[in-house]
């Protein structure tokens, strides 16, 4: 609460300085209340201009959240706290330098654990001309840790720089290098990276194009092993690369081609610096953690062709392999990915649009025998959708999916293999949707599906394993506005599902097992005060019963009991005073009231205040 | 027509077509899957996720009985798990990340424990949070679980036991093939000095 205060009073004290907000200034806070939560967010950037030199420029991202007695019908409330801030000094030296000063603080904690980072910084940037650029930082830094252990402070000096350089090469293309480090060195935690960058881009026309981008990252830091633990240390090492390369290309016929490349490879070496008697046997299991790495590679290539505006095909394959060496071999792994698709999109008339989407792919997972192949896996995906649509009038039109979708499951082991399976998903759904002069509008959607699981091995009788869950549903929605101010919108959503199992007799039919029954009612308003003031609202109503079904033997019949109810109420109103999408003051509140058999019942409420500025 | 000279002769970009070929020929078939071992036996306790209940019934089955191809039915792709604060272990871990890294945190978990079947062991229990009540929607639910994991190390004399205890709030969603799987998963510490799920994660990464 002292942080926020203190946020406050800087962020007073800099709205009423003098000198003119510029563009880039925005100011974001959001406050929700829940029966037992409370959450502060806000992100804000203000940066003032007091004379052609000088410049202020305020930071800040923040997020409270407090529990009331958190966890298990306790007694505690607990805080948490996660914030970032700088408010930084600039003054103009000419047209080509600027000098400044900074102050910035990061928190984050949880009583009792806590960290906290500030810095004090001198800048300078110079950018002698548009291609090139150089920033540095210099200060000093304090790091502070609370746990329940005590409070331990660590201090040193920090160094920031960044150099760009860019360049455009009339028979080459463009040429951008970039270099970066940054250097804290903590007393006990010291921490240094440097960053190396290349991109090279030749343009040859309107589709021929190649890009090369090069990135090589070293870093070194000394952490805390146990973040409750005021001794203990380690060092890690990072060593990490990555290469991207594409390739376009118009070919004869109108054929336009694209290949990507990426490599990206990670190896991290790990130290214990010191060890308390707390963390040996932490550490003991830690060991695989010494060094590890971690690389794949990914090629993808696309060939695509448009036949004027009428249709288009594009074909595509991805071929990815990478693998993880931690030197331990139940946690290394290797992973190879083949995948083709394509796509056909049609139009065949002003009304009509189609698009037919296809991919199948295969994930192989291989791990070392002393696991006992036991993650040894395939992934098959498999995928074709259709969406379709038809405008009969202007008001009137229909839109179409449909897909089939397949995920096969294939582990290698034995042990594992009982439940290798296929799941087939078919899915339709229509929707056609009316918009009369005025804004009355109509919606109706119907929602058709089914979904197969077919296991490879039988577990018990011939066919008892393999399952069905269908389901259909209906949505209807009417928007109805009685007066230019005044809109109600009108829904209601019928939902059928069933579930069992599938036996073989002479064809496959469903045994089943349960079925559910949902209807959802809704009626909600917006109504418009002024031109920037509008107030909303509506009340929502859902009832689901679930029933199995349960075979008689006595009576030869099969009876349905209805096993869970659930039954909710929700109203929900809300307050928006909107100068346009980015100045806004809103208040949401809603109250959910459930009750049923075998669920959770009770009653909770939300509210929410959300305020929004840019200058 | 301009840049039409970029890879202008006809031999580079039939070489071209031919490299592609050649290496698209020598990669992984993506139609094709390995065969799979006869089964030895009943793996793990599992049901068809067709309520979010069962999800999580699933969940703590393939982590106790350690059957990934199990746990694995339970993440949708898009799946983040996000831990609350701290999390001990190694600088540049995010305190987020998705499916497939859930999916290898988990195999390696299993893997470890399989591998030291005889010195090592974890126990899962999940209960309902008494102080939240769960939110059930027509395709979307959201559950609050108390859970401990006991982790005990049988070698030593007498054995050692380490709890991993928190709250898991836990956002379901059923997905284009009608399964109810994670979209979500908040992890909060119990208390800052008992380590959480994800402290127990996140020493596999």
């Amino acid at each position: 609460m002292a942080q926020l205060r203190r946020l406050f009073s800087i962020l007073a004290l800099f709205w009423l300085g003098g000198g003119a907000f510029t563009r880039a200034s925005q100011v974001q806070f959001n406050f929700t209340q829940g029966n037992r939560t409370y959450s502060l967010t806000d992100s804000l950037l203000l940066e003032r201009n007091f004379s052609d030199h000088w410049k202020l420029s305020l930071t800040n991202q923040s997020n409270l959240l407090l529990v009331k007695k958190a966890f298990l019908g306790g007694t505690r409330d607990r805080l948490q706290k996660y914030a970032t801030s700088q408010i930084a000094l600039g003054y103009q030296l000419s047209g080509t330098a600027e000098v400044g000063v900074a102050l910035g603080r990061e928190i984050t904690s949880t009583d009792p654990l806590g960290y906290a980072l500030s810095r004090f910084s001198g800048m300078l940037k110079w950018t002698p001309r548009n291609e090139f650029s150089l920033t540095t930082l210099l200060g000093l830094a304090d790091q502070s840790k609370d746990s329940d252990l005590g409070k331990k402070g660590n201090s040193g000096p920090h160094w920031r720089s960044q150099v760009r350089w860019q360049k455009v090469l009339t028979k080459v293309g463009s040429v951008h290098l970039g270099a970066s480090q940054n250097f804290l060195e903590l007393k006990r935690l010291p921490a240094r990276e440097s960053n190396l960058s290349a991109a090279l881009e030749r343009k040859g026309g309107l589709a021929d194009s190649l890009t090369v981008e090069l990135h090589q990252r070293w870093a070194k830091k000394t952490y805390y092993f146990d973040e409750r633990a005021l001794s203990a240390t380690a060092r890690q090492n990072v060593n990490s690369s990555f290469i991207d390369g594409k390739l376009s290309r118009r070919w004869p016929g109108d054929w336009l081609a694209a290949f990507e490349y990426q490599y990206n490879r990670q190896e991290n070496n790990y130290r214990p610096e010191s060890v308390s008697d707390v963390l040996r046997d932490t550490l003991a299991l830690d060991l695989q953690r010494r060094k590890n790495i971690l690389w794949n590679q990914e090629v993808r290539a696309t060939v695509g062709k448009q036949l004027k505006n009428v249709a288009g095909v594009t074909l595509g394959w991805h071929w990815e392999k990478g693998a993880e060496d931690y030197g331990v071999n139940f946690k290394d792994q290797r992973r190879e990915t083949g995948e083709l698709s394509g796509t056909v999109g049609l139009r065949p008339s002003s009304s009509d649009t189609v698009a037919v989407f296809g991919s199948i792919g295969v994930t192989s997972y291989f791990v070392p025998p002393i696991s006992g192949f036991l993650s040894d896996r395939d992934l098959l995906n498999g995928t074709v959708s259709l969406s379709a649509g038809h405008r009969f009038s202007p008001y009137f039109d229909l839109k179409l999916t449909g897909s089939r979708r397949l995920l096969k499951q294939i582990y290698l082991s034995g042990r594992y293999s009982a439940n290798n399976r296929t799941t087939d998903n078919y899915l339709l759904a229509p929707v056609l949707s009316y918009r009369f002069p005025g804004g009355f509008a109509l919606r109706q959607g119907f929602n058709l599906g089914a979904n197969y699981v077919t296991f490879d091995f039988l577990k018990t009788s011939p066919n008892a394993d393999h399952t069905i869950l269908r389901q259909a549903s209906s949505a209807s929605e009417m928007t109805l506005p009685l007066t230019a101010r005044l809109a109600w919108i009108l829904g209601y959503t019928y939902r059928y599902e069933d579930f069992g199992g599938l036996l073989w007799r002479d064809q496959w039919v469903e045994q089943t097992t349960w079925d559910r029954r949902t209807n959802i009612v809704d009626a909600r308003f917006t109504y418009q005060w002024a031109k920037s003031l509008g107030v909303s609202g509506g009340f929502i109503w859902e009832q689901k019963f679930t029933y199995d079904h349960v075979a008689r033997l006595s009576t030869n019949t099969i009876e349905r009991i209805r096993s869970l109810s659930f039954i909710r109420k929700t109203v929900t109103f809300g307050l928006t005073y909107a100068l346009d999408g980015a100045n806004f003051l809103r208040a949401d509140y809603q109250r959910r009231a459930q009750s049923g058999s075998g669920f959770s019942v009770g009653d909770t409420d939300w509210a929410t205040v959300s305020y929004g500025r840019t200058f | 027509m301009p840049g039409s000279n970029f890879l202008k002769r006809p031999t580079s970009a039939t070489a071209v077509i031919v490299s592609l070929a050649l290496l698209v020929g020598a990669c992984k078939n993506p139609f094709s899957t390995r065969e799979a071992e006869k089964p030895l036996g009943q793996t793990g306790t599992w049901s068809f996720p067709a309520s979010p209940d069962l999800v999580l019934r699933n969940l703590l089955f393939s982590f106790n009985e350690r059957v990934v191809a199990n746990y694995t039915t339970c993440f949708s792709s898009d799946f983040i798990y996000a831990v609350d604060f701290f999390i001990s272990g190694v600088p540049d871990t995010s305190r987020s990340w998705g499916n497939a890294a859930e999916l290898e945190l988990a195999s390696k978990l299993f893997n470890f424990a399989s591998a030291h079947v005889d010195s090592l062991n974890y126990v899962l229990s999940l209960a309902p949070d008494p102080s939240r009540t769960d939110i059930r929607q027509d395709t979307l639910a959201i559950f609050f679980r108390t859970y401990q994991i006991l982790q005990l190390r049988l070698k030593p004399q007498p054995p050692e036991t380490t709890v991993y205890a928190g709250v898991a709030t836990f956002h379901l969603r059923q997905d284009s093939f009608n399964f109810w799987a994670l979209d979500r998963w908040d992890d909060q510490h119990q208390s800052s000095t008992i380590p959480s799920w994800g402290d127990l994660k996140a020493s596999f990464r």
